[in-house]
């Protein structure tokens, strides 16, 4: 008997290894479960030059945790709104600038309102082409950018292939401010609601985006779920258990810091708690770029070192490393900005690690959900000074005193967020799509809760 | 320190942000060249009194009087709005032998704006050790001393 081929995959990722844009984690490990699990994975994702040379945001280690079954491929994009260098510029664009910002700008309102919408095009043609020659049985677009919901979508319309839609960030919510990100009558919306009502399921980060689309979209609310960021094991290795700490606390931020974070809080109320005999010498470490793109890394530079005291600046970790780092911390700073809409895939990590967690943010980040629970959190309720300081010593004193028993406890709370554990329902479901697996192991919670 | 910027602002009057990447420049004790579209462009310029006038900020301007052209003051209406379209960027890029020695000992040329891009590109393929660029941002070696 003929033995029957592997359930085909396309997955639509622009932020993709080497990229080390704030996407890339979910979907390399979603790929990297699928291609576990048997599927053959293609994926179609941001050219090299787009990676490395206009947004110079890429991490060759991160690369190499790609696996190697999965085939990548790199469909062209204009640049227009990207490329800075005139000498690169078409010589329809050098010699006609006005005329060529007109059909830019034309295109934005008309056919596609996101500059990326020439990649969306070009893996429109890569996706027909590689369909003809084998047939795919899914597809699955991660946004953003959402050109890849357009494309799925285009490629739904012309070979029938069923399609995901998963949303690392909001589209039209603008889920910093917590309001609609377009005003009524925008192409964004007509667009939304075109490719979510053909799409076979439609996957969120947290249930707050969920519930905000499902009121928008009552049509495809069924069809919406929620898939977890996940705590990726193989980057942690097996935490050892630590004695208790007797010289100077050890406070670490790893992460990319970026402009909305509030580090002029946490400063503060960092001064205030080393006025208490657990933090005396303590600093803060920072581990991790300086925003994602090199333009903010200055302004951010001079953040930190107006509060010089407070904070140590490290520099970037390669993932192999980052072990090491969580070894020689005694407590895990959760800093992050946003609000309810906004999981930052670093709070997995950090629940990995077992050691004690403080919160330095908002009350109500979807974060909280995944953390509500753990042993080991410190949450402050906000971002009020004196109460960042009370949670920043309490987790000090923590640090001094763990058992080994509590640490474990904490790293049982994460192994529920384990990627194999959040992807695994996920993998059910397309199995379903592609008619390949049992169906009623496909079910997801409707709260993404393993 | 950085090397010598040549500006190239052909709009009518300069955007802000174009004022404000100057004035950073100059700040920086960066020798600039704005070059405006014509002497009227410049002396608006410098009335505005937004950049100080410093001895590393030299002001020039690309043509006399761009109002005197012969095509522009024959147009009107739609024909006027498709000339700034189509046939000024042309025309001023034309004018690049202008800044050609300024732009040799550049070490970064600027499109400031839309309609310099033809008279930049020229200069950027007739020097390529020169860095011809759209971008606004102080460059990366002023960065790394602030």
């Amino acid at each position: 008997m003929a033995r029957e081929r592997a359930p085909r995959l396309l997955y639509l990722a622009f932020f993709f290894p080497p990229s080390r844009g704030s996407g890339v984690y979910r979907a390399r490990a979603t790929a990297n479960h699928l291609a576990r699990q048997g599927w053959d994975v293609t994926v179609l994702t941001a050219p090299t030059y787009f990676v490395r040379d206009l947004i110079g945001s890429f991490d060759e280690a991160l690369a190499a945790t790609v696996d190697p079954r999965i085939r990548i491929e790199r469909p062209p994009m204009r640049y227009y709104a990207l490329e800075h260098d005139v000498r690169r510029f078409s010589r329809f664009r050098a010699t006609l600038p006005v005329v060529a910002r007109r059909l830019h700008r034309w295109g934005l309102a008309h056919v596609f309102p996101e500059k990326y919408w020439s990649w969306g095009l070009a893996c429109l043609a890569r996706g027909l082409r590689l369909h003809a020659r084998r047939r795919f049985d899914v597809i699955v677009a991660t946004g953003n950018p959402f050109a890849s919901f357009a494309t799925a979508w285009l490629l739904n319309r012309l070979t029938g292939v069923p399609y995901v839609l998963d949303y690392r960030d909001s589209w039209t919510l603008d889920q910093f401010q917590d309001r609609p990100a377009y005003p009524p009558g925008h192409p964004a919306w007509r667009w939304e609601n075109r490719v979510l009502s053909r799409a076979a399921a439609v996957t969120f980060v947290n249930g707050a985006q969920r519930d905000w689309h499902a009121e928008r979209y009552p049509h495809v609310a069924a069809r919406m779920q929620v898939v977890p960021n996940g705590l990726d094991e193989e980057l942690l290795g097996e935490p050892a258990g630590r004695p208790p700490r007797e010289s100077p606390v050890r406070f670490t931020f790893l992460g990319t810091v970026i402009p909305g974070q509030p580090i002029d809080e946490l400063a503060e109320a960092f001064r205030l708690a080393r006025q208490e005999p657990d933090l005396v010498g303590s600093r803060i470490a920072i581990y991790g770029y300086l925003g994602y793109f090199p333009s903010s890394e200055r302004a951010l530079r001079q953040r930190l070192a107006r509060a010089d005291d407070v904070f140590e600046y490290r520099g970037p970790v390669p993932k192999p490393q980052v072990a090491t780092v969580y070894q020689e911390t005694d407590v895990l700073i959760f800093m992050t900005s946003g609000g309810r809409y906004v999981t930052t895939g670093k709070i997995f990590e950090y629940m990995g690690t077992g050691l004690p967690i403080v919160s330095v943010h908002a009350p109500d980040v979807a974060a909280c959900e995944v953390l509500q629970g753990h042993p080991l959190w410190f949450n402050p309720g906000g971002l009020d000074v004196p109460s960042v300081a009370k949670a920043l010593v309490e987790a000090a004193r923590t640090a001094r005193t763990m058992t080994v028993e509590q640490q474990r406890a904490a790293r049982a709370h994460a192994a529920r967020y384990s990627r194999t554990r959040v992807l695994e329902p996920f993998e059910h479901l397309l199995r379903d799509l592609a008619g390949r697996a049992p169906t009623t192991d496909g079910v997801m919670t409707t709260d993404g809760t393993p | 320190m950085t090397g010598p910027h040549l500006v190239v602002a052909l709009e009518p009057t300069p955007a802000p942000a174009v004022v404000g990447y100057v004035a950073d420049l100059v700040d920086a004790g960066i020798p600039v060249g704005l070059v405006l579209v014509d002497e009227a462009a410049v002396a608006r310029f410098r009335d505005s009194g937004a950049v100080p006038a410093r001895p590393h900020l030299d002001v020039l301007a690309l043509v006399p009087d761009e109002k005197s052209l012969w095509l522009p003051r024959l147009l009107s209406g739609r024909l006027r709005r498709l000339y700034s379209a189509v046939v000024r960027p042309w025309l001023l890029g034309r004018r690049w032998r202008a800044l050609d020695t300024r732009a040799a000992s550049a070490e970064r040329v600027v499109a400031a704006d839309v309609a310099a891009i033809t008279l930049v590109w020229h200069l950027g393929r007739r020097h390529p050790h020169v860095v011809a660029t759209t971008a606004l941002e102080p460059p990366a070696a002023l960065r790394r001393t602030s």
